[in-house]
């Protein structure tokens, strides 16, 4: 497999004029229309979850960052299986080095969960106030690669097999972890007076 | 909601990027990655490459972890947190905790076995070596043991404390310092907007002195240009009649200089007409004075003029409140004297003068209207009507 080297050469100079064509067999290139494609198809999930993350203002200047570096890194990976996975390790490297500076850590909070456990809506506040705090304790019984999953999969709302390429897992490991997550949290004591409508949410998407 | 969105109070709606927003965002990205240079292309790709590979040590640590392989769980995971894997770091003491509780759970599980164990029956002790070195019936390396676990335990937690205290401290720091540069830049900046506006203010102080300057160099360019014709006919030394002392006029020429200096009015037409009217000097009375205050004067030497009367008329009468220094020919007297023009201050001199005679005449003596003019004159008084009215 031949292998053309944007970074040296400069990004684009040729490569848009043979967009994704296999010059050979064996010789595949990720040219500038591959990389507009791909942008264009991933650019909004992305933007919205470092906005949730990070806020409106740091995430586009982190969009930037990850896509910039993702630009450089798929030419000189173009048979790679997974670039959206790849895509989200450096988004992920990149929020949390963004956190970091803020005394933060990228983790999954109980915020994070509130909607995608189908009780962000109430019309008691302090239902809702509970239900984060009560959240937030039942995470700490997580482990952290949970944590991470639980990330993956409801805060960058990424599919399974997605989280799995983040995670390096299997599929089936992945879908595995998640519903030990799910599990442990529903099983929690912090969570018995909740019955929340979400719970059972699709893993297998 | 998520931290962000408790920050802004309000739930963060769904960002949805229309086609020509997503076109030019990829456009601007390419510009900019077209732009670096290659020491900058390569930086970035070893970001990239360090978070692929740093995920991919992440993945190794949690099989070993899985497999019971703490040691290299461990090494893989301190890989993956030297990387910036998110959640490398918490994964690392979570297994450090975990292993320590297993130790833990392993010794309880020793030490209550060996509790009723028969001492003479060692093989039915559990398979962990290191414990049953120690066996269940040696209190004093049991106890070792607990305390090495109990230590365990609590470096664990020492550690994952410290760790979270470091990094609120960090944070902490960073954001004092954010705020220290901020508060900086805005006195900076204050103290350039304070040095332009006094700046400012300087150079239009400086503006006015230098026009103020102008104005007073032009004044005194007029008064000497109205002044020369009459100093051309002096040859003697100026006297300061402003003092008050009594002018010493030894000659002729001095005394035509004397008056050309101290009294050179003329009315405008104007006022020369409104002051004749209220008042008419006779010329014996104006030859009486000018020849108290001046001496004796040729025909030749002067040519008075009767718009100038008045004028000379108290001048006079102020010098013969010294008394009659000089002797004087009553008869002597002709005067007509002619003068330059006058100026705007000229004439607003006279002006007051002559309302002060006014103010006299009929009244008294002059010599009162007469101190209403030096008043004037040297500027005490800004409206002489009420000044010589109140004199009478």
């Amino acid at each position: 497999m031949t292998v053309q080297d944007f970074s040296e050469a400069g990004l684009g100079r040729g490569a848009a004029e043979v967009p994704g064509q296999a010059l050979a067999v064996g010789v595949v290139v990720v040219g500038e229309a591959e990389l507009a494609s791909f942008y264009e198809t991933r650019v909004e999930a992305l933007l919205n979850y470092l906005v949730r993350k990070a806020g409106r203002d740091d995430a586009e200047d982190l969009l930037s960052q990850v896509f910039e570096q993702f630009f450089i890194w798929w030419p000189q990976h173009p048979c790679h299986p997974s670039p959206v996975g790849t895509l989200y390790r450096i988004a992920q490297c990149r929020l949390a080095d963004r956190l970091r500076r803020d005394g933060r850590t990228l983790t999954v909070e109980a915020s994070d969960l509130e909607e995608a456990l189908g009780e962000g809506d109430h019309a008691d506040g302090f239902t809702g106030v509970d239900l984060r705090v009560d959240l937030g304790r039942a995470l700490a019984e997580l482990s952290e690669r949970e944590r991470q999953a639980l990330l993956l999969r409801y805060v960058a709302d990424l599919p399974v097999g997605d989280c799995a390429e983040v995670l390096e897992l299997a599929v089936d490991n992945m879908k595995k972890i998640l519903k030990t997550a799910l599990r442990t949290l529903r099983q929690s004591p912090r969570m018995d007076t909740y019955e929340p409508a979400g719970w059972a949410k699709e893993v297998h998407r | 909601m998520n931290p962000v969105e408790h920050e802004n109070g309000m739930p963060q709606e769904r960002i949805t990027l229309s086609t020509a927003e997503k076109t030019d965002g990829f456009a601007t990205i390419m510009k900019r990655l077209k732009g670096r240079s290659a020491q900058e292309r390569a930086a970035l790709k070893a970001q990239a490459d360090e978070a692929v590979l740093g995920y991919e040590a992440f993945a190794l640590g949690h099989e070993y972890l899985e497999a019971g392989v703490h040691e290299a769980a461990g090494r893989w995971l301190r890989v993956a947190a030297g990387h910036g894997i998110p959640g490398a770091e918490q994964a690392l003491g979570e297994m450090v905790v975990r292993q320590t509780l297993e130790d833990f759970a392993d010794f309880t599980a020793v030490g209550g076995t060996a509790l009723t164990v028969d001492a003479a029956a060692p093989e039915v002790v559990p398979a962990r070596s290191g414990v049953c070195m120690t066996g269940g019936s040696h209190p004093a390396k049991g106890d070792e043991l607990w305390v090495t676990v109990l230590d365990g335990v609590h470096a664990a937690r020492q550690e994952s404390a410290a760790r979270a205290e470091a990094a609120q401290i960090t944070g902490q720091a960073r954001r004092e310092a954010d705020e220290l540069l901020a508060e900086a830049q805005r006195q900076a900046q204050a103290i350039l907007d304070d040095a332009r506006a006094e700046a400012e203010r300087l150079r239009k102080a400086v503006r006015r002195q230098v026009i103020e300057e102008a104005k007073t160099a032009a004044r005194a360019t007029s008064a000497a240009l109205s002044l020369g014709k009459a100093a051309e006919c002096a040859a003697g030394a100026r006297r300061d009649y402003a003092s008050g002392a009594a002018p010493d006029l030894p000659d002729a020429d001095s005394r035509s200089f004397w008056i050309t200096e101290h009294l050179p009015v003329r009315f405008s037409r104007g006022v020369l007409e409104a002051a004749q009217q209220p008042w008419s000097m006779p010329d014996v009375e104006l030859t009486h004075w000018l020849t108290v205050a001046l001496g004796p004067l040729q025909e030749s030497e002067l040519s008075l003029q009767q718009t100038d009367h008045w004028v000379l008329f108290a001048a006079c009468s102020f010098h013969e409140q010294d008394g009659e220094k000089i002797g004087v020919d009553r008869t002597a007297l002709r005067p007509y004297v002619t003068h330059p023009p006058l100026d705007e201050d000229q004439v607003a001199q006279a002006e007051h003068l002559w309302r002060a005679r006014r103010a006299a005449v009929g009244s008294g003596p002059q010599r009162l209207a007469i101190g209403a003019w030096r008043e004037g004159h040297e500027g005490a008084a800004a409206d002489s009507d009420m000044d010589a009215e109140e004199t009478v």
